[in-house]
């Protein structure tokens, strides 16, 4: 776990594809954040990257449900 | 009990009246239980956000009436979205008897993230547990009682779409009672008792909990601080919640949501066992090749062509059947008078009747098969795996992969597709969708290809010209999405979310459903307004009568080439139409008495008007009966060549005589100015609801009725040099 507290938070769409991350925080406008916060990204869920379209969109999944968010939605959730 | 009765609808014993309010997530099927519980057709799909609006129905169990309202989906009760103030406030204004909170058990979590808010609305709330099939196939164990323990409130299990636990809902909303709200960590519990020690010292009784106030305030509501601004509540409130950002280091909206979650955590720890995760499912699986970054796309493309494809096909020999018992239909009506019978009761219904909405009914199977693959699109779950793949491409025109399901209906039809921009989240984005919506070729649009296509083109022709107005339509709004974007509707694409529902296999029952749903506005509208303007125009066509011996005379004046003299008022009549040449080749008092009527004078005005794009005054005075559905056109293109032919003669189908009279430049120009011009009535007003405000119908209306113009007649004007 200490060793995993030393590596700095990351936007999701830079974690690879089928990586297994804990989320760190949420960023954003007030709008964003309650938004994601509804929808269960809160500190140390666990997520995975699915698929990431070129450019655009991620499939992640979060506790068993899959969920399609645009590249600038994935800039605001932070990762390690 | 029987599952496909769930409950005896009797008539009112008791007069005792209950209402129930309908809450859930979106796609949690929600919608589904509505109509089971109430006997409505609402329509229903398999992506979030059917539910647009609350809708309301009723039923009877047990002698009580039972009114059900149906609340938006959504996730939470935040002022943030148009949809969850809408529920926040109907819960607020005139609280039910009880909110029943559909979830869907296979997402328990995330569903119960909502019944959390609820029970901290202090509203009596029952918990159904729908899905729950879906919660067995994944080897999940849920433990009702537990979770009802645990939550505080009953909890029932259902499978919405199979109608099964229906029964058991309606019996268990007499049952619920009062709960406790939902206790949260220390800090978090000792800042909403401070404040709602505040605000209880104020508030008169009959006003929101005043816990909730607390809780609202410390997220920062805009919706609740608004309406205690400049109080010593929102002191205290600003107070609290800078203490809560200052021990977390977080935004207290997202302090907030981490409780309800950890709550939820324990909640289902308790009540549930999950089973082994193997990580991926059927669904993912199917994901991996249908969303596939580089085979996604060729995939959904490969669909959709086929889709068209089986609409146009497959649906052209039942369509010709359709049409020949038509003809045989108006040949028996016909039969009923003596031969050369100039009853203008025989007239109205074989010319008007037959003519007109026959002609609309023809389309019928074309217009099944589209919506049949549209409704399995929709229930199977591929919409948001669409949405997904274009993306990118939406990105480009400054809108994302969310705008792309409302664009997809509107090949259905404008109105669902204009009520599904209620997904997007900002108003920019839905405003800029719905204005360009109608652009995508709906199915009313259809029955003019359908007719129009075959006249004038050979066969290898037919298919490439068909996708080529569809391809028009799609560019069209690309072009008018950029062009708002940059004008009306500046900024960046806004980020979205968009749940991806799993894969499911569409019952049989609701896809049928869904079809005839659909298909039968089209059958209403055939057998209402359609029917209504096609007498209407027939009336239009056939009168005033010319008087007798105007038509002789007409034609010598015409054929000596001298000026019409003056003087009786036969002959101003002649005069102010006059006979043009293209009649005179016709030689036939029928068109004549055409243009003399009331429909011919309308459309001889226009004539200039609609000229530049190819279209005579028959076109014309069509093109004004399509502004209240677009498939009018088609029956008031029969109607007035019906009315045009001549009475003994055998009827030549319409294509024929479409191809008579025009080029294929102007066929094509016809589809082209239906394709691109103002949308018919339905779509204005749902335009005009959906946005608010009237100047965005009517820049709806406008802007495409100008795109279309412009473009027709430069088509016509360029194309006349080739063809």
């Amino acid at each position: 776990m200490n060793h995993a507290a030393e590596i700095p938070p990351q936007p999701l769409y830079l974690a690879g594809v089928g990586q297994i991350v804990c989320l760190q925080c949420v960023s954003g406008d007030p709008k964003i954040r309650a938004r994601l916060g509804a929808l269960g990204f809160v500190q140390g869920a666990e997520l995975c990257v699915l698929n990431i379209a070129f450019a655009g969109p991620l499939i992640v999944s979060l506790r068993d449900e899959r969920l399609v968010l645009s590249r600038e939605m994935a800039q605001h959730i932070w990762v390690r | 009990m029987t599952l496909g009765e769930p409950f005896e609808r009797t008539s009112v014993e008791a007069g005792r009246k209950i209402t129930i309010a309908l809450a859930g997530n979106p796609n949690s099927g929600k919608t589904t239980v509505f109509n089971n519980l109430t006997g409505a057709h609402q329509h229903v799909g398999n992506y979030p956000g059917v539910t647009v609006e609350k809708k309301e129905g009723s039923c009877f169990f047990q002698g009580v009436e039972i009114a059900v309202v149906d609340l938006p989906g959504t996730y939470s009760l935040t002022a943030f979205s148009p949809e969850e103030l809408v529920a926040r406030n109907f819960l607020l204004k005139t609280p039910p008897d009880v909110v029943v909170d559909i979830a869907d058990a296979s997402n328990l979590e995330r569903n119960l993230y909502l019944a959390l808010q609820l029970l901290e609305l202090q509203v009596s709330v029952v918990l159904v547990c729908n899905m729950m099939d879906q919660v067995e196939a994944h080897g999940d164990k849920l433990d009702l009682e537990k979770l009802s323990t645990q939550l505080g409130i009953p909890v029932v299990a259902a499978i919405g779409h199979k109608r099964v636990g229906i029964a058991t809902v309606v019996a268990v909303v007499g049952r619920s009672g009062s709960h406790p709200r939902p206790v949260y960590s220390r800090d978090l519990e000792s800042a909403i008792g401070a404040i709602a020690t505040e605000v209880q010292a104020v508030s008169k009784p009959s006003g929101p909990p005043s816990q909730w106030v607390a809780i609202k305030l410390l997220e920062g509501d805009h919706e609740v601080e608004k309406e205690w601004d400049r109080t010593a509540v929102s002191k205290v409130g600003d107070r609290q919640r800078e203490l809560l950002i200052s021990r977390y280091q977080e935004s207290a909206e997202t302090i907030i949501a981490q409780e309800r979650y950890a709550r939820i955590a324990e909640i289902c720890d308790a009540a549930s066992t999950p089973a082994a995760t193997n990580g991926r499912t059927l669904s993912d699986r199917l994901d991996a090749v249908l969303t596939h970054r580089i085979w996604g796309l060729p995939i959904f493309l490969t669909t959709m062509f086929l889709v068209f494809l089986a609409t146009f096909k497959l649906g052209s020999y039942p369509s010709d059947w359709l049409q020949s018992g038509m003809g045989k239909l108006s040949s028996l009506v016909a039969g009923l008078w003596p031969q050369g019978s100039e009853s203008p009761l025989k007239s109205l219904l074989v010319d008007g009747v037959i003519a007109g909405v026959g002609n609309v009914i023809v389309f019928l199977p074309n217009i099944l098969i589209l919506f049949l693959a549209i409704g399995l699109l929709e229930d199977s779950g591929y919409m948001p795996r669409a949405a997904f793949l274009m993306d990118r491409i939406m990105h480009k025109i400054g809108l994302h992969g969310k705008s792309f399901i409302p664009l997809l209906l509107g090949f259905g039809c404008s109105v669902p597709a204009i009520m599904a921009t209620r997904t997007l989240e900002t108003r920019r984005d839905r405003l800029t969708t719905m204005l360009i919506a109608p652009l995508m070729s709906c199915g009313a649009r259809l029955p003019i290809y359908a007719l129009i296509i075959p006249a004038f083109f050979k066969q290898s022709w037919q298919a490439p010209i068909l996708w080529l107005i569809y391809f028009i339509g799609i560019a069209a709004a690309i072009a008018s999405a950029k062009f708002l974007r940059s004008v009306l509707f500046q900024g960046e694409a806004s980020p979205f979310v968009m749940e991806l529902p799993s894969y499911r296999i569409p019952t049989v029952r609701d896809v049928l459903l869904h079809m005839w749903e659909r298909s039968e506005l089209y059958l209403q509208k055939a057998g209402t307004i359609i029917l209504a303007l096609s007498m209407t125009l027939w009336a239009l066509t056939n009168y005033p009568k010319p008087p007798k011996g105007v038509w002789e005379r007409a034609t010598t004046i015409t054929a000596n080439n001298s000026a019409p003299k003056l003087g009786t008022t036969e002959m101003q009549d002649v005069a102010r139409f006059p006979v043009s040449d293209e009649i005179r080749q016709e030689r036939e008092e029928k068109a004549f008495d055409l243009s003399y009527s009331c429909a011919g004078r309308v459309g001889r005005f226009l004539a200039p008007v609609v000229a530049p794009m190819g279209f005579d005054w028959k076109i014309g005075t069509a093109l004004i009966g399509a502004l209240a559905a677009k498939e009018v056109f088609v029956s008031q293109m029969g109607i007035v060549y019906s009315s045009s032919s001549g009475e003994d003669e055998d009827k030549t189908p319409l294509r024929q005589r479409l191809r008579e009279s025009y080029s294929p430049l102007v066929g094509f120009c016809i589809m082209l100015y239906c394709l691109l011009s103002a949308p018919c009535m339905a779509t204005f007003a749902v335009t005009r609801r959906e946005s608010g405000q009237w100047r965005w119908a009517l820049l709806q209306f406008g802007g495409l009725t100008a795109l279309a113009y412009i473009v027709t007649v430069a088509v016509f004007q360029i194309g006349k040099f080739f063809v």
